[in-house]
């Protein structure tokens, strides 16, 4: 599956990138081919699961890497038109520049293979572009209880609390924050990174106000 | 909380050249007794009421889908006659498109609207209708309806209810969506023995039977992408 992010900016430059849902990667690669701050032990999250025996880069930091190219050129132009294709459908908005890099990021990061941001990636297969707060919500919830349903038809305990959506929560923002050090550490080198760093910040509102958030859209479900 | 009333536009480009929009309100406040003389008659309630309505004939003059139906469904034969069009749907977050057969696109719109109607069966389906994905595929649906029904099932388990994680709610709310979905059928194909316009409408609801479930064999399936691990 492959979505494709297509921006038309108001000097009519157009920048599109294509990103494949799936990315194999190699595990070890040599040290020249990507940059200091992608390699693993690069300001690495405190709560990294990865073996640094086994990996010798960031897998969201290579693919990064690999999208950041024109970001700058995007964030300097107020409103973009962003056309996304997905194979189901096309979506389209009038927006400003952060929300529709935003969106690419966040399916980027999801689709990739930190075993931390990965956990989201049966929601990015549903991915929404330009998702409000409401739907975000909506969507990290419910998807969370799907995953509970499944665990109830295993026999295994549900958790209707969310108690390990509010945790999981807490590991994206320890994995938000490290990285932005990674990427503040590495912007010396490449100015593009800057703007990285202002798109991170959804998980950690959601960690905060979760329950106000689920408060706001019960009448929904009722 | 929305600000603006959220207003759903489809809006169809046919190979012709033309142009056909329908701007569907979310909420579409009506009397529930309107004249007799209004609406054609196989609008009434009483007309082929559905099996399991539990609406009252003494308050409720007419079957609130078959009163959106006739509304909405002006010019949807001649859509039907091209195979294919160009369809855009404008919700106030953002705008999709597909270019698609004119079925599928017909089927989306008369998704919205009914699951946004006073039918107290559809009804159930109000609050997904609140987040449409027009176009969706069946693996869509599925996400989209079971995850929509464990989140009330949260709710319930919040103000101390017990919540149904075998999803047991939700398969008995399919069957009566089926029933109604066969039933209206009924009415539309009586109807269109003397108004052929409506026949537009039975095919679109001969194609809509939504999921006839085995719903536990489906998500099964879908499972893998939900909880995929590399």
């Amino acid at each position: 599956m492959y979505i494709e992010y297509t921006f038309t900016l108001e000097d009519g430059k157009v920048l599109t990138y294509r990103i494949d849902f799936n990315r194999p990667r190699e595990k070890i690669f040599e040290t020249d081919r990507y940059p200091v701050w992608t390699q693993l032990t690069f300001h690495r999250c405190p709560n990294c699961p990865l073996d640094i025996a086994e990996y010798s880069h960031c897998p969201a930091a290579i693919d990064a890497h690999e999208i950041v190219t024109g970001f700058n050129e995007i964030l300097s132009c107020k409103a973009a038109s962003i056309t996304v294709k997905t194979p189901e459908r096309e979506y389209f908005k009038i927006t400003d520049a952060q929300t529709g890099l935003r969106a690419l990021i966040g399916f980027v990061m999801a689709s990739s293979a930190c075993p931390i941001l990965s956990t989201m990636r049966g929601m990015a297969y549903f991915h929404l572009p330009f998702a409000s707060m409401d739907e975000t919500v909506y969507r990290m919830v419910s998807s969370y209880l799907l995953r509970q349903y499944f665990k109830y038809k295993k026999s295994e305990t549900p958790d209707l609390e969310l108690s390990g959506l509010k945790q999981y929560f807490q590991e994206v923002q320890t994995v938000n924050f490290s990285f932005l050090e990674r990427i503040r550490a590495g912007c010396e080198a490449d100015s593009n990174l800057n703007v990285l760093a202002t798109l991170f910040t959804i998980a950690s509102m959601l960690s905060l106000s979760l329950e106000r958030h689920l408060k706001e859209i019960q009448h929904l479900f009722e | 909380m929305r600000d603006n009333p959220m207003v759903i536009e489809y809006i169809f480009s046919l190979e012709s050249g033309k142009t056909l929009e329908y701007a569907v309100p979310f909420d579409r406040a009506r009397e529930t007794k309107l004249p007799k003389d209004k609406y054609p008659e196989w609008t009434v309630l009483e007309f082929q009421k559905c099996s399991n309505c539990p609406l009252s004939s003494e308050q409720h003059s007419h079957c609130p889908v078959a009163i959106d139906a006739k509304e909405i469904i002006v010019a949807f034969g001649e859509i039907l006659s091209f195979d294919e069009t160009d369809v855009r749907v404008k919700t106030p977050e953002r705008e999709y498109s597909k270019h698609c057969d004119a079925q599928t696109g017909l089927r989306s719109l008369i998704g919205f609207v009914m699951a946004t109607s006073d039918c107290p069966v559809l009804s159930s389906l109000r609050g997904l209708a609140n987040y449409h994905l027009p176009f969706a595929s069946l693996e869509e649906v599925l996400f989209r309806v079971t995850s929509f029904y464990l989140m009330t099932q949260y709710y319930v388990y919040r103000e101390g209810g017990q919540p149904d994680l075998a999803l047991n709610g939700l398969k008995h709310q399919f069957t009566e969506i089926q029933t109604v979905n066969y039933d209206f059928l009924q009415r539309v194909r009586v109807a269109s023995q003397a108004d052929s316009s409506l026949d537009v409408l039975s095919t679109l609801f001969s194609i809509s039977a939504l999921i006839s479930l085995n719903l536990d064999d489906y998500l099964d399936r879908l499972r893998p992408s939900l909880v995929y691990k590399r």
